[in-house]
């Protein structure tokens, strides 16, 4: 049981360093917040997250598409680089990173997902429920973040001691890779 | 009596042993000289003890205040720094604006950090070094170009940079009662010119002397008695420094004295320059009403809005004057007065080689140049720095904030502070004309809002009331709320298997006995019974007989029971009247409510403080994003759908932003005493309340007094039309259904439709989300043509919904 909780806990950090990969290839260059070049260089297996979270037309005077794929690359680059903390174990500064982020776009879930996963691997279980819940409302179904935002539920629920909530999840998600 | 017996015994006990240690004395008479030698020995010895324990007193006294000063600060307040990436909604305007917030000034070369230039649509700044709440930014130049209101390139030293953030402004602190406020500054953030200049104009020879310079008084008796009136004092820096730390003017030989020795000690103690550095960060430059501004950190904020290190020559000068007297020379008051000191101080500091000729000319060309002559320092967030305060209290209590030199990073936005403020003094300069009342006697309309960020809680702007300052009408004003309670009734029901947004209810008059043996029969505001409506309609068209029949059929404690889960610590009324908003709520608690419903079904406290840290740097509390499932995703969708046709066809329509996809809630109370609106875009909730502080009526309801104040400030930047937070695909189980506004029957566009007047009317069509198994019946004569493949989906109909025709 034990195994295969661990097994996908690791699928799901997986997923979710493809998906900051695929992030970060959208970045050119930085000042303060270098990408990590390690990570940058890997091919990125996952396509470019869609979260344009303005993609719905507005009637107000400014429209700026090239915009916001720029905004996510900012939001993008400090959840790349709160990853990096993450898998060095530097928890309270990747939450700090994933906080900032969320301050610039608040309805981008993945950053919310990230968050809920960080609160997660320090222990922080019904918080990382009710973030990994907030990811999940509010990405698309197309979204790779929401795969992951109930397999961060599956593996907060396995926590919380219910196994077959959490079988029941993942054998919905995991088998949804497109 | 028995004390007075006993006085006298030992009088005469006295009495006897003088007289027989002078008989002792005769029989042995030693010399006049060698009696003489002991009384002067005792007394010395006496004296000497005395002395030193008097010193020891002072010593104690002096080096405790002195190690207690040095580095004792109030907490100082940030607001949230301003995030520069490409595509960042920022105009040039926006950036100058913000720069300026932070004292930068507009110079041709940047040589010094806090310096920015403009060529075209590029920018250029050279940015400061700040300790942010994640580490320090070193200064670095930035270079940013524009497009319109969008920030387009961005680079940092040349490289491009995908964000930078500018350092935030201070929104205050919080200083002890007794008013004293600083900013302690290290020894290298000192200007040179500072330092020296202080010795050359105040204490020549500080360098040299011991705490006192007896010629330097001797000199100030010459000056001033050849002048005719004090020009010069004798008081070395180090005596001013102890004169600053006990704030004691009375004109006493024992005052002057302790302060002395305190001097002498304090030079004996400790380095020169720990002196110096004390007495830069300790000295009195300015009131501010209750606040005392103290060093010249926090001077130079309050004269000029920058920091020291950046000030010029003319500027030092200024302080350099201030520091004899600053009520004496206060520059906005006495500006000549000022004007000709600091010229004569510009002239020491040529003679005594601090500055070449040239940079004296040019100062002493200088005008006084002062920050805003309204608000010097900068602008104070009253309203905020309570909630602040409020939200730290639990764990920072008053004396740690006053004196333990804490940095408190906030959400506070100063550019949406700025457009709040503004958009509610001209809504109501505007409502006072075409609505004008006495009832508020000599009091004007009031205003309280919060802006908050609809998904984290973060609160952007808090509006205390129209004046600066003053009564915290946004913490304390708990009023009823009126129909904003309405949205709780309605979620309650819509949560319940048998509701649905197009579910029939009752609107019909009811009468409630009341425990005071009175009876309740309210009534709408229309005083008109619509009858049998659709759910959506009573929550759109604010029924309150509708609201209250479909509140009595839930029943009230479950609608109680409900609000406390989407607002925590809420005292509520368990009778009937609830339903209509008879709870008080201030404007915080209304957006903790509404911020349920903003966010797609997630409750967070509003928050105002998102770190503390300590004089170092180091972090001593985070206080993390905290969000909590309240609602469930369908049933949040659906009175959010609920509130959107409130704005296009139901009290809100008046709004002009009514059709461009916000959705929002009226509130009246009784008498038109309170007038409330909650309303929320994508991105931003706004809530906003109008009354008068003595609650005599207004005149108003919601739309025509608070519902104007949203409208001027959520109209003031681009609105971000609502989306589907629903899960669509996922849930599954909602379907969009068009039907009659008016009947809830199934209908299409062109149906008509017979009214309570017996008219042939046009259907008034509304679309929304309705479990996928209601099946509505359909208006009579009504054919149905909707076309299930392009209906079906939630999040494509809304899509369309919100793209322009």
């Amino acid at each position: 049981m034990s195994n295969s909780h661990k097994s996908n806990q690791t699928l799901g950090t997986l997923l979710l360093l493809a998906l900051c990969c695929g992030t970060l290839a959208g970045c050119t260059g930085t000042a303060y917040i270098p990408p990590s070049t390690e990570s940058a260089g890997e091919p990125a297996s996952e396509p470019e997250i869609n979260t344009d979270p303005e993609g719905v037309k507005t009637e107000s005077d400014v429209v700026e598409p090239p915009a916001n794929a720029a905004r996510n690359n900012a939001a993008g680059t400090l959840l790349a680089q709160s990853e990096t903390l993450r898998q060095s174990g530097q928890l309270p500064q990747a939450v700090a990173l994933v906080e900032r982020a969320i301050r610039l776009e608040p309805r981008r879930g993945d950053l919310w997902v990230q968050l809920g996963r960080l609160r997660f691997e320090s222990g922080e279980l019904a918080r990382a429920e009710q973030y990994a819940r907030k990811g999940i409302a509010l990405t698309r179904s197309a979204e790779p973040a929401r795969r992951l935002g109930w397999l961060l539920l599956a593996d907060v629920s396995e926590a919380q001691g219910d196994a077959p909530g959490a079988q029941q999840i993942r054998s919905r998600w995991l088998n949804d890779l497109g | 009596m028995a004390v007075r017996k006993l006085a006298k015994k030992k009088k005469a006990t006295k009495k006897k042993t003088a007289r027989a240690s002078t008989r002792k004395a005769a029989k042995k008479s030693p010399s006049l000289l060698w009696r003489l030698f002991k009384v002067i020995f005792v007394s010395g010895i006496l004296g000497c003890v005395v002395v030193a324990g008097y010193l020891f007193h002072l010593d104690r006294t002096i080096t405790k205040t002195f190690e207690g000063r040095r580095w004792s600060a109030p907490a100082q307040v940030y607001a949230q720094p301003l995030e520069l990436f490409t595509g960042v909604a920022l105009s040039q305007a926006d950036l100058v604006h913000e720069l300026e917030r932070v004292g930068y000034q507009r110079r041709s070369t940047l040589n010094v950090p806090g310096t920015f230039n403009i060529t075209g649509n590029r920018l250029r700044a050279y940015l400061r070094g700040f300790a942010f709440m994640d580490g320090y930014r070193d200064a670095l130049r930035i270079e940013a170009s524009f497009a319109g209101s969008t920030l387009t390139v961005l680079t940092a030293d040349g490289e491009p940079a995908v964000i930078v953030q500018l350092e935030p402004p201070s929104i205050g602190s919080f200083f002890p009662s007794h008013g004293e406020d600083r900013v302690i500054l290290p020894p290298e953030q000192v200007p040179t010119l500072l330092r020296e200049g202080l010795k050359l104009v105040e204490d020549k020879s500080f360098d040299k002397h011991f705490g006192f310079d007896l010629r330097g008084i001797l000199r100030a008796i010459w000056v001033n008695l050849r002048a005719g009136e004090k020009q010069q004092g004798g008081s070395t820096l180090t005596q001013q420094l102890v004169k600053s730390y006990f704030l004691d003017n009375s004109r006493t030989y024992q005052r002057k004295l302790r302060e002395l020795g305190m001097a002498i000690i304090l030079e004996a103690r400790f380095e020169k320059a720990d002196l110096l550095n004390a007495y830069i960060n300790e000295i009195y430059l300015a009131q501010d009403g209750v606040r005392a501004v103290h060093g010249f950190g926090l001077g130079a904020q309050f004269y000029f809005n920058k920091p020291l290190a950046e000030l010029d020559t003319h500027e030092i000068a200024l302080l350099l004057t201030v520091i004899r007297g600053p009520s004496f020379y206060n520059p906005w008051r006495h500006p000549e007065r000022v004007r000709e000191r600091r010229d004569r101080i510009i002239t020491t500091l040529l003679d005594g080689g601090l500055i070449d000729s040239n940079d004296a000319t040019q100062s002493a060309h200088k005008p006084l140049a002062l920050a805003g002559t309204t608000r010097p320092g900068g602008a104070y967030y009253p309203a905020f720095m309570d909630l602040v305060r409020e939200q730290l209290n639990s764990s920072y209590p008053k004396k740690a904030l006053a004196s333990e030199g804490l940095r408190i990073f906030t959400t506070l936005k100063p550019a949406f502070q700025e457009r709040l403020q503004n958009s509610a003094n001209r809504a109501l300069a505007q409502i006072e004309v075409q609505k004008p009342t006495t009832a508020g006697g000599d009091a004007p309309l009031q205003v309280a809002a919060v802006v908050t960020q609809s998904q984290t809680g973060d609160v952007l702007a808090l509006l205390g009331g129209r004046g600066r300052g003053g009564y915290n009408r946004a913490l304390k004003a708990s009023r009823p709320i009126g129909s904003l309670i309405k949205p709780a009734v309605y979620l309650t029901a819509l949560e319940r298997p048998d509701f649905h947004l197009a579910s029939q209810i009752q609107d019909t008059q009811v009468s409630l006995p009341q425990p005071n043996g009175k009876t309740w029969t309210p009534n709408n505001f229309d005083e008109k019974n619509h009858g049998s409506v659709p759910l959506i309609r009573g929550l759109a068209d604010s029924l309150n007989l509708a609201t209250v029949q479909l509140g009595l059929q839930i029943g009230v404690p479950e609608i109680t029971a409900r609000l406390g889960e989407l607002v925590t610590n809420l005292r509520t009324n368990p009778y009937p009247s609830m339903l209509l908003g008879a709870v008080n709520m201030n404007v915080l608690q209304v957006g903790e409510l509404y911020g349920n419903f903003a966010s797609g079904g997630f409750h967070s406290s509003p928050k105002a403080v998102i770190a503390v840290l300590d004089e170092t740097n180091t972090p001593l509390s985070r206080y993390p994003l905290q969000t909590r499932q309240s609602v469930s995703s369908d049933s949040v969708a659906q009175l959010t759908e609920g509130m959107l046709v409130a704005m296009q066809r139901g009290t809100g329509r008046s709004s002009p932003l009514a059709q461009r996809g916000v959705a929002g809630k009226t509130g009246t109370s009784n008498d038109f005493r309170d007038s409330w609106f909650a309303g929320f875009d994508a991105a931003t909730l706004a809530v906003v309340w109008v009354g008068f502080d003595n609650n005599a009526p207004t005149g108003l309801t919601g739309a025509s007094g608070a519902l104007r104040v949203w409208d001027a400030f959520m109209g003031s930047t681009p609105i971000f039309p609502l989306q589907p937070t629903i899960a669509n695909g996922e849930a599954g189980g909602m379907q969009t259904q068009s039907f009659d506004f008016n009947t809830g029957l199934r209908a299409s566009g062109g149906c008509s439709r017979i009214n309570m007047e017996g008219d042939l009317v046009p259907v008034e069509l509304v679309s929304v989300p309705l479990p996928s198994e209601v099946d509505l019946p359909r208006l009579p004569g009504c054919a149905d043509n909707v076309k299930p493949g392009n209906e079906g989906k939630l999040g494509d109909r809304l899509r369309r919904w919100f793209s322009p025709d």
